[in-house]
């Protein structure tokens, strides 16, 4: 297993609001290409939040890759992360005053994965694989368009060749040559890589991309008492 | 990678970096340069005389006695007696004694009276001897030796015949009309009260305040009298005394001897003691500097936070970004410190280099307008403290914007 949630409940701030989440047992297999749909606002970014560990649940155990997440440090959690979880946002997935090539060296540099290889070559061929001129390598990446940007940003997600990635709506500011372009590219590196994919959307005409589709109110119990 | 990142994101807000960095500049220009000029004020106040073991006077109180015979200002109350100099200067523990007279001036410069062995064993600074820029030491009854300062700004050659005033001030009433005085030597600058000097002998003093009219034109007349011709004009009283000891261990024992003394009463004081009273004394000069320094401080530090703070609003996506590829809290932490870092360096060294050029400008401007000789050189070690203390301050002082980004990466929810 990739991903087990177990008896979690989660609400932002204080305990006397409504749960966001509340989750009884769900899990995704490895090397599965999951997707999710939901409406706006039911708690889909949040459930990534928090198989990411950047939040914890109220209750509840969230296990990742075998670990569970609730008995690490945040120090070990960021550790974990690095090494571990690809992720890739609706957009400004990458610092905007460096460059390609340095945005996937930065995340590169805080993960144990690439300590031995010679990561400039990595780099190179990761970014030929998504079709981004190379004149485009060394630029700042805010004069690029939001689909370069996009297809970058598969690149930073795969640089540490992470078991897990985390895909949360990152087409809904493409057009839909694009948008079908990033799918495929997206989904080939996923399977060449053994990576397990977990992909977000409100936009169901994705659902031809995955081997796997869930409704979000099916694993989430909260979202429906909304 | 810490360095690139916190090189590179400086860069792209280089607006508002670049004003921040100048303020910085501005303020540490101020503060090294009022440091620098208060250090130096200290520094040529205290090396208005060196070497001097005992200056013994009337009794007057140590600072008075100080003023006149070291910064000639203030007012010589009572002479001593010829006598009483005789007997001191015969005393087996002295290597040397300097008498010197005061009271007359010219142009509002005071006129010293003193042998032409002050040249030789007067010292300033660390041990310096006075140097002649032109000329040589009196050897002339009327012979005057000028310092640099009034010789420049009066502009005095040799050989121009100058007129004493009797008394001091500019606008005194009564010349030595009768006696010209020819200027036979110019002193190198020194950046000490004697640079604002006339000197002159003794006997040349003694003669200038003769009355009879037949004793001067005696004088006059002759010109050409070396001082060993005119033993009957040795003075009978002076003002003050300058003490060079055989052994600095017998200063004490000497000084007690003097304070006591049976047959005058004289008082003797050790001038680096002095000195520092006196620098005590302008402790309100003093503790203004520091306050301006620390003021200056204060502010540059807050608007630097300010300014970072406000960055740091605007950049709380990017360090989500940063989180989320596996930068820790701390990274970010260090990330806001060593951007404040970058920028004081940048800051100092523009301030160091500015300095470098503003200081001997300067330096020409301060020695005519005050007589304080200041060093161009700025890199001191007191300075490098400042610089160091100044870092650290700015490491302190803008822990509460990083802290801010730590909380804001904390609790960063993507
Ligand atoms: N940081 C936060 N603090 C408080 N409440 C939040 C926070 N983030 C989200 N919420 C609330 O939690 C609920 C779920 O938000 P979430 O962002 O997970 O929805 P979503 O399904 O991702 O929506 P969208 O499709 O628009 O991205 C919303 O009602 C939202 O108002
Ligand atoms: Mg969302």
């Amino acid at each position: 297993m990739t991903i087990q949630l177990k008896n979690i409940e989660f609400s932002y701030s204080n305990s006397l609001q409504k749960n966001v989440l509340s989750v009884d047992d769900w899990s995704v297999a490895s090397g599965k290409k999951l997707f999710i749909y939901g409406p706006s606002g039911c708690g889909k970014s949040t459930l990534l939040n928090l198989v990411c560990g950047i939040i914890r649940p109220s209750l509840g155990s969230v296990t990742i890759l075998g670990e569970a997440l609730n008995k690490m440090s945040s120090r070990e959690l960021d550790r974990f992360r690095s090494n571990n979880i690809g992720y890739i946002f609706q957009q400004f997935n990458l610092i905007n005053y460096l460059s390609a090539i340095e945005n996937i060296t930065l995340a590169s540099q805080f993960s144990l994965a690439n300590k031995t290889i010679n990561i400039d070559h990595k780099i190179t061929s990761l970014l030929e694989t998504l079709k981004v001129n190379s004149e485009d390598w060394s630029r700042p990446v805010n004069t690029l368009s939001i689909g370069q940007q996009q297809r970058i940003a598969i690149a930073r997600a795969f640089i540490n060749n992470p078991k897990l990635l985390i895909a949360d709506e990152p087409t809904s500011s493409l057009d839909e040559p694009s948008r079908d372009n990033f799918m495929s590219l997206l989904t080939t590196l996923c399977e060449a890589n053994k990576t397990t994919l977990l992909f977000v959307s409100h936009d169901t005409r994705l659902k031809h991309h995955f081997n796997l589709v869930q409704k979000f109110t099916d694993i989430n119990n909260a979202a429906g008492k909304h | 990678m810490l360095i690139n990142l916190a090189y590179k994101s400086l860069l792209h807000r280089k607006g508002s970096i670049i004003l921040t960095i100048i303020t910085i500049s501005v303020s540490i220009i101020v503060m090294l340069g009022v440091d620098h000029i208060r250090q130096q004020a200290k520094l040529s106040f205290s090396s208005s005389v060196s070497g001097v073991d005992l200056i013994v006077g009337t009794r007057t109180g140590s600072l008075n006695l100080l003023l006149y015979s070291v910064f000639r200002t203030g007012t010589p109350t009572n002479n001593i007696s010829w006598t009483s100099y005789e007997r001191i200067s015969q005393k087996p523990t002295i290597h040397h004694a300097i008498p010197i007279s005061l009271g007359d001036s010219h142009q509002g410069y005071r006129v010293m009276g003193t042998t032409a062995n002050y040249f030789e064993y007067f010292t300033y600074s660390n041990k310096q001897q006075l140097a002649f820029a032109q000329g040589h030491k009196f050897e002339h009854i009327f012979d005057l030796v000028l310092g640099a300062k009034v010789a420049k700004t009066l502009g005095y050659q040799l050989g121009d015949s100058i007129i004493l005033s009797h008394g001091i001030g500019r606008t005194s009433f009564k010349n030595h009309d009768s006696i010209p005085f020819n200027v036979v030597g110019i002193l190198a600058a020194t950046g000490t009260p004697v640079d604002q000097t006339l000197h002159t002998s003794l006997q040349g003093l003694e003669a200038a305040h003769l009355t009879k009219p037949a004793d001067i034109k005696r004088l006059t007349q002759t010109a050409e009298l070396t001082l060993s011709q005119v033993d009957d004009l040795t003075p009978k009283s002076i003002t003050a005394i300058m003490l060079m000891l055989k052994s600095k261990m017998a200063v004490f024992t000497l000084q007690r001897e003097i304070n006591t003394d049976k047959q005058e009463p004289l008082s003797a004081i050790l001038p680096g003691v002095a000195l520092s009273e006196l620098w005590q004394t302008m402790a309100v000069f003093d503790n203004t500097l520091h306050l301006i320094t620390i003021l200056v401080i204060i502010s540059s530090l807050i608007g630097l936070n300010a300014m970072l703070l406000a960055s740091i609003r605007e950049r709380m996506h990017e360090i989500k970004l940063l989180r989320m590829v596996g930068a820790s809290a701390s990274f970010v932490f260090l990330l806001i410190e060593l951007e404040a870092i970058i920028i004081v360096l940048l800051s100092a060294t523009i301030a160091f280099v500015a300095l470098s050029f503003l200081l001997p400008i300067s330096q020409t401007y301060v020695l005519n307008q005050y007589g304080i000789l200041i060093d161009s050189n700025i890199i001191s070690k007191t300075n490098s403290k400042l610089m160091f203390y100044f870092f650290i301050f700015t490491a302190i002082a803008v822990i509460p914007s990083a802290l801010f980004a730590y909380k804001g990466a904390r609790n960063s929810h993507v």
